[in-house]
């Protein structure tokens, strides 16, 4: 992560940058994700994708951004399974819509401001959410 | 009760709905398009997807490491070795394993030979969605048995190749295969390239059709999330074979052809000059690859360490990112598909408006779509 990106990380408080995976990592809670988001894409960082990871009790949300052509980064915000709500990305990356409206499809998470909040992959009549852990290959909500 | 209003009849105001597909012959697969048209120009259209949606990154999570490996043929199933590749190196990042110099090669060799056919399903598609009845379609399918012979010499199968494995590749090539591939790409795969440009570039028609129609600046497209040859086509030469090599792509010559004009003609004659790039790529690989060991030995059940890794390949159609979590055991806790079209086609709702409906659909077509990676 350049100097420059680091220093907007640095900029709020509560984001974390943790550079000891393959790839650097910021951890940021709800309430600072997208001004930070924001922020590193006013520094020139690009969107390559919008997803997420079931932990049971909480719900991660992940965003791989690029610094460059090469470089990459994600940054990470949990919400939790009984509140599953984040700001939506869209107004910093149209290009985040199809993929934070799948990522409501298939974990659940409701993106706050998002102009279609609608399912994507999966018929609208559909129950539940198939990325949740809980949600097993067995069960058949219909 | 339905009242004849006559300001209504005369001034024609009132907009169509109209599904394109699911099952338009046009569409390239299960693809659905609703667009709200007014007269012939579209004033709204929204892709509506999932058709094909087979929940591949939820299976995923049932599977162990090795077993997902076949689920990736089945993404983009005209790019599979693309597929396969971006899984294999994302599991190799991850677990640190390293892939012998030949397989690497071999590896650089079979993606680059699938890029053409790929891109000869794109040539199929779009020349089908401007309405020239299979002609040129017939055409570059000559070029794609020839190919898909060869794969199925070396892997025993013309489509669902499962040819990679996580720390190189399943077989070695038969030495007289490589004499073969190299000596058709720079002969008759080149007569038939001659051929199939004068079809597709060379055509007056096609020229009145495309040119002009679905010119956008590269702020947009970049803005819209697209990558690949779309992006390149508007003047950005974004290519992960350079940007990051992999493979042996940073010891080959090639270059990223792109065009200025930005519009769907520059789009057909960038994925032309692709496959001629590929070729190209080939015969250097075939010429220079070395011998060696074509795998390493990893463990039948693989465990990698808890983690997370995100690697991003150019696929024919764009970035291809696998995103994959481990919790240390031995299948992946997430697995997930940054699919290239799945972003491309998201922006049609951006782009369509505006254009004529059957401008409408020659710009779909420069989309290259692949429904299989779109809905997984």
């Amino acid at each position: 992560m350049t100097p420059e990106l680091a220093a907007i990380v640095g900029s709020f408080p509560d984001a974390e940058l943790d550079s000891s995976g393959l790839d650097p990592l910021v951890r940021v809670p709800r309430d600072s994700y997208r001004a930070l988001v924001a922020a590193l894409a006013g520094a020139g960082c690009r969107l390559s994708d919008v997803t997420a990871v079931d932990h049971m009790a909480s719900i991660e949300v992940v965003v791989q951004l690029l610094a460059s052509a090469s470089e990459q980064f994600s940054v990470h915000c949990m919400v939790h399974e009984d509140d599953p709500r984040i700001d939506t990305l869209v107004p910093v990356f149209p290009s985040a819509e199809y993929a934070e409206r799948e990522v409501f499809d298939l974990f659940g998470v409701d993106f706050l401001g998002h102009p279609d909040p609608s399912r994507v992959l999966l018929p609208d009549h559909f129950l539940g959410h198939p990325l949740r852990k809980e949600f097993g290959l067995e069960v058949a909500p219909w | 009760m339905v009242t004849f209003n006559r300001a209504d009849a005369c001034a024609g105001t009132e907009t169509v709905l109209l599904n394109i597909g699911p099952q338009h012959p046009s569409t390239h697969g299960v693809t659905h398009i609703l667009v709200e048209l007014s007269g012939e120009t579209v004033v709204a259209a929204k892709p509506i997807l999932g058709y094909l949606h087979r929940g591949i990154e939820k299976l995923a999570e049932y599977r162990t490491w090795q077993q997902d490996l076949v689920y990736t043929d089945r993404l983009d199933y005209v790019s599979q070795i693309g597929n396969e590749w971006a899984y294999c190196r994302a599991v190799e990042r991850l677990t640190a394993i390293e892939v012998p110099e030949r397989a690497e090669w071999i590896r650089t060799l079979f993606c680059e030979l699938n890029r053409i056919t790929s891109h000869i399903m794109w040539y199929a598609g779009v020349t089908m969605d401007i309405g020239t009845m299979g002609t040129p379609f017939i055409y570059a399918f000559k070029a794609r048995e020839r190919i898909y012979d060869f794969f199925e010499a070396v892997t025993g199968a013309r489509m669902m190749y499962n040819y990679f494995r996580f720390g190189g590749v399943r077989c070695d090539v038969a030495p007289g295969l490589l004499e073969d591939i190299h000596d058709y790409l720079g002969g008759e795969f080149l007569e038939l390239m001659d051929d199939l440009d004068a079809l597709l570039l060379g055509n007056e028609i096609v020229q009145s059709r495309m040119k002009g129609i679905g010119a956008f600046t590269t702020a947009q497209l970049v803005e819209w999330g697209i990558t690949g040859p779309f992006l390149r086509a508007s003047g950005l030469a974004q290519d992960l074979r350079k940007d990051a090599p992999y493979g042996a792509y940073d010891k080959v010559e090639f270059a990223v052809p792109t065009s200025t004009v930005s519009d769907s003609f520059a789009r057909c004659e960038v994925r032309m000059a692709e496959m001629r790039e590929a070729a190209s790529i080939c015969r250097q690989v075939i010429e220079r690859m070395p011998e060696g060991d074509i795998s390493v030995k990893v463990p039948r059940l693989l465990k990698p360490e808890a983690g997370e890794v995100y690697v991003r390949t150019e696929s024919p159609r764009g970035e291809l990112g696998i995103y994959l979590v481990s919790d240390g055991g031995p299948k992946p806790y997430r697995f997930r598909v940054r699919s290239p079209i799945f972003y491309n086609i998201s922006a049609l709702p951006k782009m369509l408006p505006g254009w004529k409906l059957q401008d409408a659909l020659v710009i779909f077509g420069g989309i290259d779509t692949s429904m299989g990676e779109i809905d997984r």
